[in-house]
C-alpha cells in the first residue's frame, strides 16, 4: 500500500539483480525443504506434533504472567539472579553494569537474537568491552559488519570466497580456500576467547517454568562453551519464550530442530538451572537471567497475541518465495522472513515498517509449515488493515477500493464499466507500453485482454435467445 | 460464481464451466447481481470495502441452492465470510453461503463424485496449483484426478509446484520487482515441462503466468480446467 | 523494572477474557518406541548417522581395555575424566584438566535411541567439560539406560530436581554456516565414541 522506503527498494533491487545470490538462495530452499520434510515425515503425523506445540505455546502465552512468575522464582531458588527489563535500554544498562562490576574486558556470546534486537553488542563495545560472537554464522557477520540474514543462519548469504577473505583478514594471513581449514581457523580463534572470557552471554531458546531452567540449543558447542567456561553467565531472554514443564519441552524441542534444521536433534542441548552448585566440577559461579519485554507485552490481550508463540525455528523463511527473492536484509531487522514481517512492525511500531506486511503474496507456505501454527497469514492481514486505517480514506488507493466496492453494490454500473473498458481496450492495448501506470505489470508481462463482451452480457444475451427461441430453459 | 476477473477478462471460462456442469446434469443459473467477492480489498487491508462487496455477494446468491466458483481464491474468500461478518446481522447468511460454495474441481470430485469424463484432449499438460486453492481451500488432488481422466492427455507435474507464482493480488503491482522475478521462475518451469497447455483453477494466477509466457514468446496455451474439459468434451 | 510492576502489567493485559488457568494436558503423540534388542540397534545406527561410533562391550573392564587400545592407536597423550572413571591402563595419561587433554571421558546417564544421543546430568565431579573441551571424547553408557525417545528421557529427568546443568549430546559438533558446506569439530569435539556396557 504505502510505497516502500528507498532503502528497502534498493536492497530488493540489488538482491534480484545478483543472479548468483538468487540461485544460491533458491538452491538453499530446495535443500532445506528436503531436510525439513524428511525429518517431519519420520514423526508419522507431523500435523499432530504441530498442534501440540501450538497448544503448549498458546497456553503458556495466555498465562504468561503466572508462568513467568514461576520461572523467575525458580531461577532465584536455584541461586540465579533475575532482572526484569521493560525496555531494550534497561536490559543493556543492567547487563553493562554486571559486566563492569566483574571488571570484564572480554565477553563471549552464544547466538541470541534478542541481544541483537536490543543492541547489546554496541552497548558493551561502547564501554570498551570486547564482544566475541562464537556462533560461526554470527562470527562471520560480526567480521563483515552485517545484519543477520536468517533466524538460524545469520550468514546464509555469504559464499565461500567472501568468508575466506573475511577469515584471512582476521587471521592476518591468506587462509586456504577449503571449508575445513576455515573452520579450523574459527575453532582456534574462538577457543582462545572462550578460555579467557570473563563473562559468557547467551540467549535462551526455551525456559522451563516448573524448575527455572534455561534451555540452549546449538550444533557447534559454542553454547556449552560460553555457558561453562566463563565465571559469569548472563542469559538474555524474550519474556515469552517459556514452556510450563519438562514434558512440554519435548514437542517444542523436537519440532524446533526437525522443522528448523531438518535434524532429529541439535548436537547440544544445555538445560541450565542456576549457577554451579557447591561441589560441582565446573560451571559459572554466577547466573543472571534478564527477562526482556521491549514491546512484547503490548501484544498480549490483542489480536496479535499469537505472534508471541513463535519458537524461532526459522522455517518460515525457508519456505517463503518472497524471502528467497528479496533476501534477508530487505527486512532491515534482526528478525527475517515471514515472522520478521510480522514482529518487526509489532515490536518496533509501524513507522518505517508499514511496507513489511505487504511484502508477501499471502501464499500461506510459511503458515502451512510453522511448527507452532503461528497464524502468519491472518497476522499479516491484520497488520495490513491497521496500516490502511492509519492512512485514512483520502488516499488514491482508498478512493479506488471504495469505488470498486461501490461497483460491487451496483451491478448495472459494473456492466457499464465493463462495456466502457471493452470499448477502450483496443486503444489501451496499443498504448500499453507507454502508460506509466501499467508499468509494474507490463515491465515483465503482457496485459490480459479485456473481453469484447463480459460474461454477464454473454449470459444475458443467451437467455434472451432462448426465451425468444421458446426452447428449453437456459440450463 | 463467475468472479470479477473472469466476468471482465475470461468469459470463456464461465461458458466452459456452464457447459461442463450442464453436461454432468447440473442445472446452472447465473445470478446477475454478482460482481466481486471482495478479496482484493480484504487482502489489501480495506475491510469495510471488502464487507460492502461481500454483502452484495450474499444478496446475489441468496436464491442459489449451491454455488460453484471458477476461482479457488474467491471460494477461499467466501469461506472467510463467517469471520468477516462475525457478530453482525449477516453472520448467519455468511455461514450459509460459505457452507454451500465450492470451487469447480472440488465440486466435480467431492460433490458430484465424478470418476470418469467423456473428454478427449490429446496434448501434454501441466497444472498450476494456486497457493490459495491448495493451502487456504485444501484443494490439491481434485484437479489432478480430473486431468488423469482425460483421454489422450499427457499430464506432467510442474516442478516446485508448491511455490507461489508471485501474483498475490495487488502485490503484483505493489512489489513488481519481486513479483516479476517469481513469475519468471514459474514460467521457466512451465517451459521446462514442454507442455502444450498450462492448466489451472485460478485465472488470476494464470493471467500472471500466461502474461509472462506471452512476453517470453512461448506458444504454451493457458486454460482454466473448465475450458480444457469443455473443449475436449465428447457430446 | 520491579518484578511486581512487570508481572502485573502482563496480568492486566491478559486477564480479560482469557480461559481459566488449568494445567496443560499434552496429547499423546506418535513417537519411536522400539523394544529391547531393537532399542540398541536403533541407537547404534542413529548414533552413526550423526557421526558417533558406538562400541559394544560386555563389561566395563572390556570397555576400558578397548578404550586404552584406541588411545594408543590414535596417539593420545592426555586423557581427562572424572576421578570415578579413572582406570589403570590410562593412568599415565591422566590429567585433571580437560583443557589440557586431547581426549575426554565421561559417563552418560541415559542414551536416547530415537536420536542416537546421550544425556548427562552434570553434578559434583561429573563435570561438563570432559564431553566438550577435548577434540575427541569417549562416553560410557550402560545398555540398560537406553530409552526409546526424548519424551521418555524427559520423564526420567523430571523425577528429580535438576542439577545445575543437564546436557543432551547427539553426535559430533558440526556446522553448515560456512557457505552451506558441512564441517565438524567447530568448538565441540569432532570425534565421539560411545561404549555401550552390556552388563550394566
Amino acid at each position: 500500500m504505502t510505497s516502500a522506503p528507498d532503502g528497502f527498494e534498493t536492497i530488493v533491487a540489488a538482491t534480484i539483480a545478483d543472479k548468483e545470490l538468487q540461485r544460491w538462495l533458491s538452491d538453499y530452499q530446495v535443500v532445506a525443504k528436503d531436510w525439513h520434510d524428511a525429518a517431519l515425515a519420520e514423526l508419522g503425523d507431523p500435523s499432530a506434533w504441530r498442534q501440540a506445540v501450538a497448544q503448549i505455546r498458546r497456553h503458556t502465552v495466555a498465562h504468561l504472567d503466572s508462568y513467568l512468575d514461576r520461572f523467575t522464582a525458580n531461577v532465584e531458588a536455584a541461586g540465579g539472579n533475575v532482572f526484569f527489563a521493560a525496555t531494550a535500554l534497561e536490559a543493556c544498562e543492567h547487563i553493562a553494569e554486571i559486566v563492569s562490576s566483574k571488571g570484564a574486558r572480554r565477553v563471549v556470546k552464544a547466538k541470541s537474537m534478542v541481544t541483537s534486537e536490543i543492541g547489546l553488542n554496541e552497548a558493551l563495545e561502547g564501554l570498551g568491552v570486547e564482544v566475541a560472537e562464537t556462533d560461526l554464522g554470527e562470527f562471520i557477520i560480526q567480521l563483515s559488519g552485517e545484519q543477520p540474514y536468517h533466524i538460524t543462519g545469520p550468514a546464509l548469504h555469504k559464499r565461500l570466497p567472501e568468508i575466506r577473505a573475511l577469515f584471512s583478514e582476521a587471521a592476518g594471513e591468506q587462509l586456504p580456500a577449503d571449508v575445513d581449514s576455515l573452520a579450523a581457523f574459527a575453532r582456534r580463534a574462538l577457543r582462545e576467547k572462550f578460555l579467557t572470557a570473563d563473562v559468557g552471554i547467551s540467549g535462551a531458546n526455551i525456559g522451563i517454568a516448573s524448575t527455572g531452567t534455561v534451555v540452549l540449543v546449538t550444533n557447534e558447542g559454542n553454547g556449552r562453551m560460553s555457558t561453562t567456561l566463563p565465571r559469569t553467565h548472563i542469559v538474555v531472554m524474550g519474556m515469552e519464550r517459556l514452556v510450563p514443564d519438562w514434558a512440554s519441552l519435548g514437542p517444542v524441542l523436537t519440532m524446533l530442530t526437525r522443522a528448523g534444521t531438518g535434524e532429529r536433534a541439535t548436537t547440544y542441548v544445555s538445560a541450565i538451572t542456576g549457577p554451579r552448585r557447591d561441589g560441582d566440577a565446573d560451571g559459572p559461579d554466577e547466573l543472571h537471567v534478564v527477562i526482556v519485554d521491549n514491546g512484547r507485552s503490548r501484544l498480549l490481550g490483542t489480536k496479535y497475541q499469537d505472534a508471541l508463540t513463535c519458537i524461532r525455528c526459522g522455517c518460515c523463511a525457508d519456505f517463503c518465495p518472497v524471502y528467497r527473492t528479496m533476501g534477508g536484509h530487505a527486512y532491515e531487522s534482526v528478525y527475517t522472513g515471514p515472522i520478521g514481517a510480522v514482529v518487526t512492525p509489532l515490536l518496533q511500531g509501524l513507522d518505517g515498517h508499514e511496507h513489511l506486511p505487504f511484502a508477501s503474496t499471502l501464499c500461506g507456505a510459511c503458515e502451512a509449515e510453522c511448527p507452532a501454527r503461528v497464524p502468519l497469514t491472518d497476522l499479516l492481514l491484520e497488520l495490513r488493515a491497521d496500516v490502511v486505517e492509519r492512512h485514512g480514506s483520502r488516499t488514491t488507493q482508498a478512493v479506488a477500493f471504495r469505488g470498486f466496492a461501490a461497483l460491487g453494490e451496483r451491478p448495472r454500473l459494473w456492466r457499464m464499466a465493463l462495456a466502457a473498458a471493452a470499448t477502450a481496450w483496443p486503444v489501451l492495448a496499443r498504448l500499453q507500453h507507454r502508460l506509466e501506470i501499467l508499468a509494474p505489470w507490463t515491465r515483465s508481462r503482457e496485459l490480459p485482454t479485456v473481453a469484447r463482451r463480459s460474461f454477464g452480457r454473454i449470459w444475458a444475451a443467451r437467455r434472451r435467445e432462448h426465451a425468444e427461441g421458446g426452447g428449453a430453459r437456459g440450463a | 460464481m463467475i468472479t470479477c476477473v473472469c466476468d471482465a477478462l475470461y468469459p470463456s471460462v464461465g461458458i466452459a464451466a456452464e457447459h461442463v456442469l450442464r453436461s454432468l446434469g447440473v442445472e446452472v443459473d447465473f445470478p446477475a447481481r454478482q460482481v466481486c467477492c471482495g478479496q482484493a480489498a480484504y487482502n489489501s487491508g480495506y475491510r469495510p470495502e471488502a464487507r460492502r462487496a461481500a454483502k452484495a455477494y450474499l444478496r446475489a446468491f441468496r436464491g442459489s441452492e449451491l454455488v460453484v466458483s471458477v476461482s479457488g481464491s474467491c471460494t477461499a474468500m467466501v469461506r472467510r465470510y463467517p469471520a468477516l461478518f462475525a457478530g453482525s446481522p449477516d453472520e448467519a447468511e455468511a455461514i450459509a453461503l460459505a457452507g454451500r460454495t465450492f470451487e469447480f474441481s472440488e465440486f466435480l470430485r467431492d460433490v458430484l463424485r465424478v470418476d470418469q469424463l467423456p473428454v478427449r484432449y490429446p496434448a501434454r499438460a501441466t497444472l498450476h496449483h494456486s497457493c490459495h486453492t491448495v493451502r487456504h481451500l485444501g484443494v490439491k488432488e481434485q484437479p489432478e484426478r480430473l486431468l488423469r481422466m482425460i483421454d489422450g492427455l499427457d499430464y506432467v507435474p510442474l516442478p516446485r509446484s508448491e511455490e507461489c507464482c508471485g501474483f498475490g493480488g495487488t502485490f503484483a503491482v505493489a512489489m513488481p520487482a519481486i513479483s516479476s522475478s517469481l513469475v519468471d521462475d514459474k514460467a521457466n518451469r512451465v517451459l521446462e515441462t514442454q507442455a502444450d497447455v498450462l492448466v489451472g483453477l485460478d485465472m488470476s494466477c494464470l493471467m500472471n503466468i500466461g502474461g509472462r509466457l506471452r512476453r517470453l514468446g512461448a506458444p504454451t496455451a493457458v486454460k482454466h480446467l473448465a475450458e480444457l474439459l469443455a473443449e475436449g468434451w465428447r457430446s | 523494572m520491579e518484578r511486581d510492576a512487570f508481572l502485573s502489567r502482563l496480568s492486566t493485559r491478559l486477564a480479560p477474557g482469557r480461559p481459566p488457568a488449568t494445567a496443560l494436558t499434552i496429547p499423546t503423540l506418535p513417537m519411536l518406541d522400539p523394544e529391547g534388542g531393537s532399542l540398541i540397534d536403533v541407537f547404534v545406527s542413529r548414533a552413526a548417522e550423526v557421526g558417533a561410533t558406538v562400541h559394544r562391550a560386555a563389561t566395563r573392564a572390556a570397555a576400558q581395555r578397548d578404550l586404552a587400545g584406541l588411545l594408543e592407536e590414535e596417539g593420545h597423550c592426555r586423557i581427562a575424566c572424572p576421578p570415578a572413571l579413572r582406570f589403570p591402563a590410562a593412568e599415565r595419561m591422566w590429567t585433571p584438566d580437560p583443557r589440557d587433554a586431547s581426549f575426554g571421558l565421561s559417563e552418560a546417564d541415559w542414551g536416547i535411541a530415537e536420536t542416537g544421543g546421550v544425556v548427562f546430568r552434570h553434578h559434583g565431579a561429573m563435570g561438563r567439560q570432559y564431553s566438550l573441551v577435548p577434540p575427541t571424547v569417549g562416553i560410557l553408557l550402560a545398555a540398560s539406560r537406553l530409552v526409546p525417545n526424548l519424551a521418555a528421557a524427559l520423564r526420567l529427568i523430571e523425577e528429580d530436581p535438576p542439577p545445575a546443568c543437564v546436557t543432551f549430546m547427539t553426535g559430533v559438533s558440526h556446522s553448515s554456516d560456512i557457505a552451506g558446506s558441512p564441517c565438524t569439530g567447530v568448538h565441540g569435539p569432532g570425534s565421539v565414541d560411545v561404549w555401550l556396557l552390556d552388563d550394566e
